[in-house]
């Protein structure tokens, strides 16, 4: 067994010039490995879209609220134009819990005219408002809203995604990755959203009800974050549109999203 | 190390190299590698336009970082006139402009802030 | 072990290796977070710093694990391997920050705990590519930090070389949980050649490394001797090993270290009482067996450290019967003072 003398202990200066040698070409084929491995890790990353979150930078929306089933806020743009805003919680939650001390002293807030200090949440046409504190939000009066309108029943194929962290907080705020967050927030209160692909590239975004018009959370859990097919009864308020299904009838695609 | 822990570094090793591969092949057997990405990333102007006669064709191609987005018509002097309509995202929309329009701004109607001037 | 235990016994080449790990860390951090904000504008810090803990955790861990082998195919590798534990510790400390960051981005500020939230929030436990793949994720993690946290020499000595070796073999459970978290995680959504390519390609590397060195190492562990009369087994002519080294030899699978110095040989047990590593692969530096892993020492005649130091291991008896070294098969207590033989 013949080998070189030299011989490495770790708490003494010297070290062989075979061994150092050896180690110069390690340390340098390391430092390779970590180039080749940031530059393809960091390269082949999907791009992330516009979507934004205000995270501190508020603005104040006025509007009238209306539940259809979730609550929302209708807010004036211009003579004839309107905004239909969706409302969030702080966190993975609905707008329910700092909606409550209002409640309380309002009674029903439906119809009611709200100004509300929040931070937006914006992307592809459509906007959200996150309330953080129910102490930013005030009524100024009453106001008329619309009514849905029905579109017929249809069948579609699309993601049901949580619309807090996709139109913004989280990017990529849809997939395998972010599903545990989509389950959260749904389950926290937000309302479940269905994004659906038309074959020009435009996305449809559909607020999921049950089959009643009734907000839908608990029960959906399974089937979020993954490619999907829908019936249901179908409406428009504003640039949104409402899917009214049924839970149990919702067929799990075994393939790739097409909103990726 | 003893000979046992040697022979178990042996077989955890042949264990590696047999099970995850399958589990590996397995997890994307199914993947498309070949999907198109679809960015966002925008030239100048995330909009397009085309006018013919009185008709204003936009065409949105990139989805605009706003939270309400109004088609002002901009009058010779330059100043904001009628609103044309909203644009709502991705997608084609059609609007009748007066005679005389100089161009478009659009306008975040919520924040209050010009997003884009447009010049025919 | 007979010295207080310190954090660190700090000297010249553990800092310069501590050095390299964190210069190399912080250069793949500048060039990932480099890369990916000018690849991708709107992409958001909290993804990104996720991503980049997460993939360097990776990196490094594959590093670890092909030190091992490289150091069996060649002993200038030893280097690397004396102060590893630093490099482990290292890239626990990466995939903490990767893990604590999407836990919080993930499941905190929801109405359930985040952790229950972990395991709860996907329940397609009984697929594969749906697995709930953080789960895989934090086990790891989980295993990585028990062997971080026992990582110092004063674990290694309560809990016994055999019994840590052990638990830090979990590393290798770790390494199929981590690539699993990977492929049913970030490559379900994230799809590339490339980033896929690139962990298959690391995933090859570390088996072909262990696999060539565990048979070159079984090769040795099944050797037969020959054996004399009275039972002793036949090793070699004494001129066969050279001065201040030793030869191993595998008596009924145990290995054990036939050391040649000063005109004498002397047979002690193989394996160091620190970590396990090969005695049989040191040197004899100023009279004592030096371990080539930590620089242990043991006195070849008796197997003991010499003081303050109490580490002890088996010795054996040899002879020379027509010019050939025989060994007795039945090992002493550690640390029995056998005299040394005469090589000529």
């Amino acid at each position: 067994m013949k080998r070189s003398d030299e011989f490495y202990i770790g708490y003494q200066k010297e070290v062989g010039p075979g061994t150092k040698k050896l180690l110069k070409r390690f340390i340098w084929i390391t430092v390779l490995i970590l180039l080749t491995g940031a530059a393809v890790f960091g390269f082949f990353q999907r791009p992330a879209v516009n979507s934004t979150f205000d995270f501190g930078n508020p603005t104040q929306v006025s509007g009238v609220y209306h539940e259809s089933p979730y609550p929302m806020l209708r807010v004036p743009l211009a003579e004839n134009e309107f905004k239909e805003i969706v409302l969030l919680g702080f966190g993975k939650s609905g707008p329910n819990p700092f909606l409550k001390d209002l409640r309380e002293r309002k009674g029903d807030l439906n119809g009611k005219q709200l100004t509300i200090e929040g931070q937006l949440i914006y992307y592809n046409g459509r906007t959200l408002l996150e309330i953080d504190d129910s102490q930013k939000v005030m009524v100024s009066g009453t106001g008329a809203y619309e009514q849905p309108k029905s579109m017929g029943t249809r069948t579609l194929e699309g993601e049901i995604i949580d619309p807090k962290c996709y139109f913004g907080v989280m990017k990529p705020g849809y997939g395998k990755i972010h599903r545990s967050c989509a389950a959260l927030c749904i389950l926290g209160g937000v309302p479940p959203v269905l994004v659906t692909k038309e074959e020009n590239n435009r996305e449809v975004y559909f607020l999921l009800t049950d089959v009643k018009g009734n907000p839908i959370h608990q029960d959906i859990l399974p089937y979020i974050g993954q490619p999907s097919r829908l019936t249901g009864q179908v409406k428009e308020l504003g640039e949104w549109r409402i899917m009214q299904i049924d839970v149990s009838q919702i067929e799990k695609l075994k393939k790739e999203s097409s909103i990726y | 190390m003893i000979a046992g822990q040697r022979k178990a570094h042996k077989y955890i090793w042949i264990g590696i190299a047999v099970v995850l591969p399958l589990l590996m092949f397995l997890a994307i057997k199914d993947l498309d590698f070949t999907s198109a990405r679809t960015s966002d990333a925008s030239g100048e102007l995330p909009v397009s336009f085309s006018l013919s006669g009185q008709s204003l064709k936009i065409q949105v191609d990139t989805p605009l970082k706003s939270t309400a987005s109004l088609v002002y018509e901009m009058y010779t002097d330059g100043s904001r006139g009628n609103i044309l309509g909203q644009l709502e995202g991705r997608g084609s929309y059609e609007f009748l402009i007066s005679p005389g329009t100089k161009g478009i701004y659009i306008m975040d109607a919520i924040k209050k802030e010009e997003l884009f001037k447009i010049e025919f | 072990m007979g010295l207080d235990y310190k954090w660190v016994f700090w000297n010249t080449h553990k800092k310069a290796y501590d050095r390299l790990i964190v210069s190399g860390m912080v250069i793949y951090l500048v060039l990932f977070f480099t890369i990916s904000f000018l690849t991708n504008p709107e992409i958001i810090a909290e993804t990104v710093i996720i991503r980049a803990f997460g993939s360097l955790a990776i990196i490094m861990l594959h590093i670890i694990l092909a030190i091992g082998p490289l150091t069996r195919l060649n002993t200038k590798f030893l280097p690397v391997l004396y102060n590893r534990r630093h490099l482990g510790v290292s890239m626990f400390l990466a995939a903490l920050i990767h893990g604590i960051f999407a836990i919080i981005h993930f499941h905190a500020l929801g109405n359930v705990n985040p952790i229950y939230s972990l395991f709860t929030s996907n329940m397609d436990y009984g697929s594969l590519t749906n697995f709930p793949f953080q789960v895989l994720g934090f086990f790891a993690l989980l295993i990585l930090f028990v062997m971080a946290s026992t990582s110092h020499d004063f674990f290694l000595h309560n809990l016994s070389a055999k019994t840590w070796k052990r638990l830090h073999m979990m590393v290798y459970l770790a390494y199929a949980l981590v690539i699993l978290h990977v492929f049913l995680g970030a490559f379900q959504q994230e799809t590339s050649v490339f980033t896929t390519a690139t962990l298959f390609l690391g995933w090859l590397t570390l088996v072909s490394l262990h696999l060539v060195a565990a048979f070159k190492e079984s090769k040795v562990d099944r050797f037969v001797a020959e054996k004399n009369t009275e039972g002793w087994h036949k090793v070699c002519p004494p001129e066969e090993i050279e001065e201040s080294r030793a030869k191993i030899f595998t008596v009924k699978g145990e290995r054990v270290a036939i050391f040649k110095y000063d005109g004498k040989l002397s047979a002690i047990h193989n394996v160091c009482k620190h970590q396990g590593g090969p005695l049989g692969e040191g040197k004899i530096v100023d009279g004592c067996v030096t371990c080539p892993w930590h620089g242990y020492q043991y006195l070849p005649h008796n197997g003991q450290s010499p003081p303050p130091f109490t580490e002890k291991v088996k010795t054996y008896a040899l002879k020379i019967e027509k010019g050939m070294v025989y060994i007795n098969p039945k090992a002493f207590p550690e640390g029995t003072a056998i005299p040394p033989i005469s090589s000529s």
